[in-house]
């Protein structure tokens, strides 16, 4: 088959879509890094780096950052993985239409999305309402602008992730696989673990992977659900670009960004099973 | 009672339309049961029941005098050998033996000898490390095997377990399978379509159709004397020649086909049948024979022309027709000549008689 | 056999977290007052006369429209010869290539869109609207390349090969034969791909300028200036234009097996 086609024509098919990504993708990233690297009259240099590394504000920023990441991430897992096998075992058809129903936070505006959390957390909203009629408390309580605000808004959208992620991979674990190790004498708790969570591991990487990175580089939901008296990296990197000018400051986050995101990328690649 | 017994089992997939209604089954203590039948006639939905995982919606399911018909799987001590082989992939072959023996919180040295056991047993010593994923197609048949059986089950059942597998390994196995059953003396329910696998392996075969039993017996009695048209079709009577009944002398049947008399056994089951009725005369293409001209006024003979013969190394498959009906042969070695006038010879004792109206009523083989 | 309970009430709950926040947020675009209490009181449509009586929402609206639709059918005419190759041949280095064309999905996007900001600031005279749609198109490539391979996987090769040995050119095999069969994979791939230009903020924020806003950008403005439920039945409006769109692309396409 690569005899009928030519190198030529490889590269004609590859070419434009190479040649596009490279002047309006990968040049501007090069771009970026070199300037964070380029200290006029010094040369090349850490030293941005060490700026903002050193700086409170930043350190504080990027641990915030950080625990949302490690508290979504679980949270994720946990609602996930019962759901995710409950409709890798519906039916086709019911499955289909549960599934369109999971993507839907995927699918939406994230500003219609995260606005409904405002109408949910805010002082006279849902959450308030209930547990002040409930006598939980007396006064309203604010959930906004705080961290828990934006746990919960990246939840939303990262949960479909996990879902999704599981789904496909539990799928490929035969229901006759489970059935045997129910007639060797695993209860179905035991069976799950024994038998459903091994076989998807590799899917559950896959997802503790996007969920991950996602909150970490998430920038709606922090931007609206946090503002910016609970800043994390992206809307930090956003306040320095756009509002303060500092562009400097801003290229050595966004170079920040992208490295702990490839870290993790690669980190948790080496939790993925080896090919049997 | 028997060890195992289904009473009057409602079982199915949808609540409003099950696959077995008022469905019974005795299997005695040591028998190697084959359920046999085309897909969709009941078999597996007979096993799963078994097995636990449907629940039998009305009846009761017992085994060795416990009452399984609310039983959860894996509190039955039932061994089953999937069609897939289900094994773990995940697992490394002794893991996946060792896997119900864990369960039953066997010790670790017990577990050790007794899945060495096992793995001797299938002839897999070696392989103890291996994942699924690294085995042949009949190794992992025999995984699946060791493992079932290791935990001792006090009934094993077989999903076709060796449809997956070549014409030669399943033979092999076969052969494997029936030693490991008068070896180990388990109580077995093995569901096939094969009626080769069937009538080889088997102590007795419940031939099913349709969610109902047709017929169980033993695999000669199934093979020579089918109680149903469904049976006899399935059993290789491909042969059907409509006739009208003259006489019945006894035990005896004397039917006309074109002017030619026949005379044949009865109708199975004591059935009642009377002169001038019209019925069909079934019998396998093995059965036909050749005759020379001079057989023209022997008994159960026929005139046929060939119409065409197809050379099949030790057998030839004829295709005959005799006025407006056809009929299919299978002989050995070489066809006469096809010129001239052929006759064909079916013994009283090959063929099975089969009423036009019973056939409406009871077959559903079409 | 008897499913149990504890997978199901969680699954319940999951379903409630996901989309209960679009129900209250439709229910409180019929808010009477101002206010954003909840439940709301009174009720009127007043809140969905003023989005559409708000001319920075039409016209930033059409941007996202129009740079949407541009940059999906960008990416695509682009991206299905890349999907091919990808899909129907082994050369040295395809890893790599796989890679940087789903790397504008693994790079964050904020930073992308800065990154762009800062070079088409030395591209000066470029226009806001131009840089938008490039930005865009960089972004939907990952979606494009990978939902058109994932139908062309599923397509024969040897479908193919029969039209090349009955005479067709490799490019009319193409035309005739691929791309039929193809084509719920490609509108699958066209609906994937707007909708994540449309729903673009990070990109968007640092590509708009002085008179361009994409809509989601011009939502996040209003938001700061004003608290009424105004966004709430503008987002009413884009959460039932995705729920259609989303049931639809499901039902016909079964878009969920392309994420």
């Amino acid at each position: 088959m690569n005899r009928l086609h030519p190198r030529r024509t490889l590269a004609l098919l590859l070419g434009p879509g190479v040649v596009f990504l490279l002047f309006f993708f990968a040049a501007p990233l090069l771009f970026v890094l070199i300037e964070s690297l380029r200290v006029p009259d010094t040369g090349v240099t850490l030293s941005r780096y060490g700026e903002v590394i050193t700086d409170d504000q930043f350190a504080a920023v990027y641990l915030r950052t950080l625990r949302i990441a490690l508290i979504v991430t679980p949270l994720a897992v946990l609602l996930s993985y019962p759901s995710a096998y409950l409709l890798s075992r519906l039916p086709h058809g019911r499955k289909s239409i549960l599934m369109s129903l999971v993507i839907l936070p995927l699918m939406t505006s994230p500003v219609a999305r995260t606005y409904a959390w405002i109408v949910m957390l805010g002082r006279q909203g849902i959450v308030n309402k209930t547990i002040q009629a409930l006598g939980i408390a007396s006064e309203p309580v604010r959930m906004m602008y705080t961290e828990g605000a934006i746990i919960v808004g990246l939840l939303q959208l990262f949960l479909p992730i996990m879902v999704l992620t599981l789904v496909s991979a539990m799928e490929n674990v035969p229901e006759e696989v489970e059935e045997a190790a129910l007639s060797l004498g695993s209860s179905r708790f035991d069976a799950f673990f024994r038998v459903i969570v091994p076989l998807s591991f590799e899917g559950l990487i896959m997802g503790v992977t996007l969920v991950f990175t996602g909150c970490i580089t998430a920038y709606v939901t922090p931007a609206i659900l946090g503002g910016s008296r609970v800043l994390t990296l992206s809307t930090l990197m956003r306040q320095e670009a756009l509002v303060l000018m500092n562009w400097e400051a801003a290229t050595v986050i966004a170079v920040i960004m992208v490295v702990t995101t490839l870290i993790l990328y690669n980190g948790l690649r080496l939790f993925r099973p080896r090919e049997a | 009672m028997a060890y195992v017994e289904l009473q009057s089992v409602t079982a199915g997939y949808v609540a409003h339309d099950p696959v077995l209604r008022d469905f019974s089954l005795r299997v005695e203590r040591g028998e190697l049961l084959s359920l046999l039948g085309p897909s969709g006639c009941g078999k597996t939905t007979t096993l799963r029941t078994i097995a636990g995982f449907l629940l039998a919606q009305e009846g009761r399911v017992v085994v060795n005098g416990r009452d399984y018909t609310r039983l959860p799987p894996n509190k039955r001590n039932i061994g089953i050998v999937f069609q897939t082989y289900a094994l773990f992939p995940h697992l490394s072959v002794f893991d996946n033996v060792a896997y119900g023996l864990r369960r039953r919180r066997v010790s670790r040295q017990e577990i050790s000898t007794r899945v060495a056991g096992a793995l001797e047993l299938v002839s897999l010593t070696g392989l103890e490390e291996r994942l699924p994923a690294h085995l042949s197609g009949g190794q992992r048949q025999r995984v699946a095997l060791a493992r079932a059986i290791v935990i001792e089950p006090d009934l094993l059942l077989l999903d076709e377990p060796l449809s997956n597998l070549d014409a030669k390994l399943r033979d092999e196995m076969r052969g494997e399978l029936a030693r490991l059953q008068k070896q180990l003396g388990i109580t077995m329910i093995y569901v096939t379509h094969d009626q080769v696998e069937a009538l080889s392996l088997s102590s007795r075969i419940v031939v099913m159709n349709q969610g109902v039993i047709e017929q169980s017996d033993t695999p000669q009695a199934i093979f020579e004397r089918p109680a149903t048209p469904f049976v006899a079709h399935f059993m290789g009577f491909d042969n059907a020649l409509s006739g009208t009944c003259r006489e019945i002398l006894g035990d005896r049947a004397v039917v006309e086909v074109s002017g030619h008399r026949f005379e044949c056994r009865a109708l199975p089951g004591g059935k009642e049948l009377s002169a001038g009725e019209a019925v069909r005369l079934l019998f396998r293409p093995v059965d036909v024979r050749f005759v020379g001209a001079d057989g023209a006024d022997r008994l159960n003979t026929l005139p046929v022309r060939m119409e065409f013969s197809n050379y099949q190394g030790t057998s030839t498959l004829c295709g005959l027709v005799s006025g407006d009906q056809r009929l299919t042969a299978v002989v050995d070695g070489a066809v006469p000549p096809a010129d001239g006038d052929l006759h064909v010879q079916i013994e009283p004792g090959a063929i099975l008689l089969d009423t036009v109206t019973y056939e409406s009523v009871g077959g559903k083989d079409g | 056999m008897r499913r149990p309970l504890l997978p199901a009430v969680i699954l319940a709950l999951v379903f409630l977290f996901l989309i209960g926040p679009f129900l209250v947020i439709v229910v409180s675009s019929f808010s009477g007052t101002a206010s954003m209490s909840f439940p709301p009181e009174g009720f009127s449509g007043r809140w969905y006369a003023k989005v559409f009586g708000i001319e920075m929402f039409r016209t930033t609206f059409m941007v996202s429209l129009k740079a949407g639709l541009a940059a999906t059918v960008t990416a695509l005419v682009l991206g299905i010869p890349v999907a091919y190759v990808i899909t129907r041949h082994t050369f040295r280095g395809k890893g790599v290539v796989e890679l940087f064309f789903a790397s504008p999905a693994i790079v964050p996007g904020l930073v992308i869109g800065f990154a762009l900001l800062r070079f088409f600031v030395y591209l000066s005279g470029l226009p806001v609207i131009t840089g938008l749609y490039l930005g865009h198109t960089a972004i939907l490539f990952p979606y494009t390349v990978r939902v058109v391979s994932a139908s062309l996987r599923n397509f024969d090769p040897a479908v193919e090969e029969a039209a090349v040995s009955l005479g067709s050119t490799r490019l009319h095999g193409f035309f005739a034969v691929v791309f039929p069969n193809i084509r719920s994979g490609i509108a699958a791939a066209f609906i994937l791909a707007f909708i994540t230009s449309f729903n673009n903020v990070p990109i968007s924020l640092f590509l708009t300028g002085p008179g361009v806003a994409t809509l989601p950008i011009q939502m996040l403005i209003y938001m700061e200036y004003y608290f009424d439920p105004t966004i709430s039945a503008l987002s009413s409006i884009i959460i039932v234009l995705t729920v259609v769109i989303v049931q639809a692309a499901e039902r016909l396409l079964g878009i969920t097996r392309y994420m």
